[in-house]
């Protein structure tokens, strides 16, 4: 079930907040985990079970954990033991026709069907769990229905943030829940669904419909008008979902880490993975970069972690060579601007910097949206003008429809932190900055709501007679 | 709870929100009286053998998206403002706007498998041979039968009306269709493409032949189609004649007709009809005068495979080109089938004069249809 969905904003949302705070009030955990289960069972009926098995066998391995806490190897056994299966679970489910069929070139083999929705956030969420506690920054949860809560909890359970168990623990005990901040949930929530539906899904079309255009017929303009779509799609896509799971779990008393931070104003591309799904790169910090040796090692030792990493960022992203080239990308820009001390960069001109990390960044989106590796680089010979074109299917301005101009530009601009500086303004005139932003929220409650519609119009095709 | 105005507002408008769908249907506003969009509807989904609970969260989100409270209201809204404020067609899905000039826009919806547009595809020499070898076997079999058999192609409203289109410079439906036709004319199976008849039939009129907000010719270019139809069946049938304009009543109104196909979303588009002559209409009516079919020379059957270029009534609207040639025969039987193998069992049955196929320029590329998955 998406967040998007008319059936999630009409039907499951009202339910769940109505009996959270009515009846819910005595057992909020319990109808805070039937909903989990119910949200999940919706977009992923046949694989509920093996969930809940595994966050079984997580919560067993968790105890175990803590009971040798004490006698390290007994804890470090348990902890490794527990990372493979976790691991293995991810692997078997996402990675298992990738690794035979692309690396080990075993052709007949045949693809399931899908991968289980939340497979890898569930991994990451399983693995943080039980380091947490083998580090001691976290106890076991003994209480299994918090455990329950903790991994399914469904305004994260898509699509993240990736929540550490340590610093959600609290939480998953008892919560109060302030009127401010339910509104401030509902404001996050309502901005990042405005992100979703009114921007991220009116450029999917547009974005889905160039990158199907063979190469040989792509003009350069469209070709970037692509590109730029999907620049804008990507970010507002998720991002928007970072805000409605932020604002979501603040309706029920849950704070979230933030997952995006402007990302687009960046100088380089270390500064975009600073901005750019901030809960993933911080748990690959911790959790894989860190323990590898980190920073405190030589240079050459700490050239190999940083491209461990983003070798295993990219695989996280999907099954496909298109990702693992992606992450090497981003490890080759890292890589050379902390060459000799970041020399290269050092005293580049400021607009030179950003004009840099956009390219590098929308290089890196062709590999991400291309269906595969051939594709991608001929869309970027494209790109830059390096490939003979027969015949041009459309102009760039077929793609540019009013509206979609409106929401490009209006996507541009909020890449800015406008919002910060018009709080900053805001400051001096707190009435009314509040009546604007009620009358906003209003009016994007009222174009969302046409556009839940709009994705549910389907005309049938009676011109193919 | 620490309450205030700001609060309580936020609170309440986003409570309003999410019951949106109740209050709708507490009021009645449902799509269920007034589908829009040609189709069934989804109903709720019982859980039986057929359908196992693991796929009632499908079904029922099918079912629910279909009859949400104030679903048409919202449509027609999301219509408005596409059209009063960005100027655009409000089904953007479907078609493409120029002034008020509406265009069937294929590239939007045709099918993931194709990856190509229509008006751009070129089939490879493989396929060319491998569908004209189904035309030949087609046509031999009809030759074998004595039945008469012509293959006709409308051409699309861009390319008679190109000046109007919003991109000219990308009309290249004639290179897929002198493609087909020519590799057709090859085989000596008969063909008649209609493009150069609309292109002069155009120039001789003030009127227009198309509709504006229809991809569809209108009556008066469905007559000039049937004239030059029936002028191409004199090779068969010597003594067919062709209906003349004098044969009927014709009332030209200035206005664009009712557009039923986008329905509730395009119906504030559309004015009450007046009956007046201005040049540049778009909507012809042709009314039969008493004693027009008897005077006409009648050949006994016809087989038509066609669309709605060519059946009468099949859409609101449509000018179709057999409200007229239904004249020349004493039986018509009509297909709604463009493309698809003839049925012999039918053909063996009514033994007809002459089978007609027909397919609109934009439908050409479905004939890969017809081939085996490798040459797809």
């Amino acid at each position: 079930m998406l967040f998007s969905s008319a059936v999630f904003l009409f039907l499951f949302l009202p339910f769940v907040l109505l009996f959270y705070f009515t009846i819910g009030r005595k057992f909020p955990n319990l109808i805070l985990i039937i909903a989990s289960i119910v949200f999940y069972y919706w977009g992923e009926p046949n694989f509920i079970r093996s969930l809940l098995i595994m966050i079984g066998i997580n919560y067993y391995f968790g105890l175990q954990i803590q009971k040798y806490i004490y006698q390290k190897a007994s804890a470090k056994l348990y902890l490794f033991i527990i990372v493979v299966v976790n691991l293995g679970f991810l692997i078997h489910y996402k990675y298992w026709f990738f690794l035979l069929h692309d690396i080990f070139g075993q052709q007949s083999i045949i693809k399931s069907e899908s991968i289980p929705l939340a497979i890898s956030f569930f991994t990451f969420h399983a693995i943080s769990y039980n380091v947490d506690i083998f580090r001691k920054h976290a106890s076991a949860q003994k209480n299994p229905f918090r455990l329950l809560l903790y991994f399914l909890f469904f305004p994260h359970l898509l699509a993240g943030p990736i929540i550490r168990y340590h610093k959600i623990v609290d939480q998953l005990k008892e919560r109060v829940i302030y009127f401010e901040d339910f509104r401030y949930g509902i404001e996050r929530f309502v901005l990042g669904l405005a992100k979703k539906i009114l921007i991220a899904d009116r450029l999917r079309p547009i974005v889905d419909e160039i990158f199907s255009i063979p190469t040989d017929h792509m003009g350069t303009p469209v070709a970037w008008v692509g590109i730029i779509c999907f620049t804008l799609q990507i970010y507002f896509d998720f991002s928007g979902y970072s805000d409605m799971a932020i604002g979501l779990a603040r309706m029920f008393g849950f704070t979230f880490p933030e997952n995006f931070n402007y990302p687009y104003i960046s100088m380089s591309i270390t500064e975009f993975w600073r901005r750019w799904h901030i809960t993933l790169s911080d748990w690959f910090r911790d959790y894989v970069y860190i323990p590898l040796g980190g920073n405190r090692t030589y240079a050459l030792k700490r050239y190999f972690n940083l491209w461990t990493v983003f070798l295993l960022v990219g695989i996280w992203h999907g099954a496909s060579w298109n990702f693992i080239v992606w992450g090497i990308i981003q490890a080759f820009f890292l890589s050379l601007e902390r060459f000799n001390n970041g020399f290269l960069f050092k005293n580049l001109w400021r607009p030179l910097k950003h004009i840099y990390a956009l390219l590098a960044i929308i290089i890196g989106w062709v590999f991400f949206r291309a269906e595969n590796l051939s594709s991608a680089l001929s869309y970027l010979q494209v790109l830059f003008g390096f490939k003979n074109q027969g015949i041009i299917f459309q102009p760039a301005k077929y793609f540019l429809e009013p509206d979609a101009i409106t929401v490009i530009l209006i996507g541009i601009i909020c890449s800015f932190p406008v919002a910060s500086y018009l709080k900053k303004i805001g400051k001096s005139f707190e009435i009314g900055f509040k009546i604007s932003k009620f009358v906003g929220m209003t009016i994007l409650l009222f174009l969302i709501a046409i556009a839940v519609a709009v994705q549910t119009y389907n005309p049938f095709l009676y011109f193919k007679f | 709870m620490k309450k205030n105005l700001f609060n309580t507002a936020t609170t309440i408008v986003f409570i309003i929100f999410l019951s949106l769908s109740f209050i709708g249907l507490s009021l009645g506003m449902t799509s269920k009286i007034d589908n829009t969009e040609w189709r069934e509807l989804n109903e709720f989904p019982k859980i039986n053998s057929r359908i196992g609970l693991s796929e009632f969260p499908k079904k029922f989100g099918d079912f629910y998206n279909d009859g949400f409270g104030f679903r048409n209201i919202l449509l027609q809204l999301n219509a408005t403002i596409k059209l009063k404020v960005f100027d655009q067609s409000p089904v953007d899905k479907r078609t493409i706007k120029n002034k008020d000039w509406y265009f069937h826009n294929e590239a939007r919806y045709v099918e993931p498998n194709y990856k190509y547009y229509y008006n751009h595809i070129i089939f490879s020499d493989k396929q060319l041979a491998a569908i004209t070898d189904i035309f030949s076997a087609e046509k031999k079999y009809l030759d074998q039968k004595n039945i008469r058999y012509l293959y006709v192609v409308v051409p699309d409203k861009e390319v008679v009306y190109p000046e109007y289109y919003p991109f000219p410079d990308f009309i290249n439906a004639n290179i897929q269709t002198s493609q087909i036709l020519d590799a057709l004319n090859k085989k000596g199976i008969p063909t008649l493409f209609l493009g150069p008849q609309m292109m002069e039939a155009k120039k001789t009129t003030d009127v227009l032949v198309y509709q504006k907000k229809d991809p569809h010719w209108n009556q008066l270019g469905a007559f000039f189609g049937y004239q030059a139809i029936v002028n191409r069946l004199k090779e068969y049938f010597p003594d067919i004649e062709s209906l003349q304009f004098s044969d009927f009543n014709i009332i030209i109104k200035s206005d664009d007709p009712e557009i039923k196909y986008n329905s509730d979303t395009l119906k504030f588009l559309t004015d009450t009809p007046k009956v007046a002559a201005e040049k540049k209409v778009e909507h012809v009516g042709f009314y039969d005068k008493e004693d027009v079919p008897s005077k006409l020379n009648k050949i006994n059957k016809i087989i038509v495979y066609g669309d709605s270029f060519f059946y009468p009534g099949a859409w609101p609207y449509t000018g179709g080109v057999l409200y007229f040639l239904k004249n020349n025969f004493n039986h018509t039987l009509v297909y709604l089938l463009s493309i698809g193998a003839i049925d012999k069992t039918l053909f063996e049955k009514e033994k007809p004069d002459l089978f007609i196929r027909e397919t609109v320029q934009r439908n050409l590329y479905r004939l890969i249809d017809l081939l085996p998955a490798d040459l797809k």
